[in-house]
C-alpha cells in the first residue's frame, strides 16, 4: 500500500484517471483526423468522393470511439462517480431530446442546415455531459 | 443516513486515500461518505464495515430526520 496523505488521491484514482487520458487522447487524435479531412461532405449529382467516404469513414470510428471511452469509463468509476455520470447523463438526455425535436421541427419549417445542427447537438451533448459532471461533483464536495 | 466512519479511519491512522484504495473507491468518495454527502451502496457499506470488522450498524446509523 503506497504512502499517501489526506491531499493525495488513491492509487486506483489516479490509474483510472491516467487510463480515460490516454483513452481520451487516443478518440482526440482520431477526431482529429476526422476535422482535418472536412467537416462535411460535398456531394454533388455525380455521387460521395473518395474524401467524403473517407471522412464519413474516419468520423464515425472516431464517434465509435469515444462512445466506447464514455463506456469504459463509467466501468472504471466507482459508485459515486458512476451515479455522478448517471445524473448528468439524465439531464443531458433530455436537453438533447428538446434539441432534436426542435431542430427537426426547424427543418420541416425549412429554416436550417439539418447536417449543421446535428453537428453542434451531438458536440454540444459531450460538453454538456462533460460539465455536468463536473459542476455535480463540485456542488458534492 | 450518518456515519462515524472518519472515527474508526483516524484509530487505523489511515488517510482517506488509503481507505480509498483498501475499498477501491476514490479518496473523494470516502470523503464524500465521511461527511454525510454520499450514502454508499450496501454492498459498499458491508465492504467498510468488513474492513474495520464491525457490524454496518456500528458505523452507520439511519438518521429518519436526515
Amino acid at each position: 500500500m503506497n504512502k499517501s496523505t489526506n491531499h493525495l488521491e488513491s492509487t486506483n484514482e489516479i490509474k483510472r484517471r491516467k487510463t480515460n487520458l490516454r483513452d481520451g487522447l487516443a478518440v482526440g487524435v482520431i477526431l482529429l483526423a476526422a476535422l482535418l479531412v472536412g467537416s462535411a461532405p460535398q456531394v454533388d449529382s455525380v455521387g460521395p468522393s473518395m474524401r467524403d467516404i473517407a471522412w464519413a469513414a474516419i468520423s464515425y470510428v472516431g464517434v465509435l470511439a469515444l462512445l466506447l471511452v464514455s463506456y469504459l469509463g463509467y466501468r472504471r468509476a466507482d459508485e459515486r462517480q458512476k451515479h455522478i455520470q448517471l445524473k448528468a447523463a439524465a439531464v443531458t438526455f433530455l436537453v438533447v431530446m428538446l434539441g432534436l425535436f426542435t431542430a427537426e421541427m426547424l427543418y420541416a419549417l425549412n429554416g436550417i442546415n439539418l447536417n449543421s445542427v446535428i453537428q453542434i447537438l451531438f458536440i454540444g451533448s459531450i460538453v454538456l455531459w462533460t460539465m455536468l459532471q463536473k459542476l455535480i461533483e463540485y456542488r458534492s464536495r | 443516513v450518518t456515519n462515524i466512519l472518519r472515527q474508526f479511519r483516524v484509530e487505523h491512522k489511515w488517510s482517506q486515500a488509503e481507505l480509498g484504495d483498501r475499498l477501491g473507491v476514490s479518496r473523494q468518495t470516502i470523503n464524500a461518505i465521511e461527511t454525510g454527502r454520499y450514502d454508499p451502496s450496501l454492498p459498499l457499506a458491508f465492504k467498510i464495515a468488513g474492513l474495520f470488522g464491525k457490524s454496518i450498524e456500528d458505523i452507520f446509523v439511519f438518521d429518519s430526520n436526515s
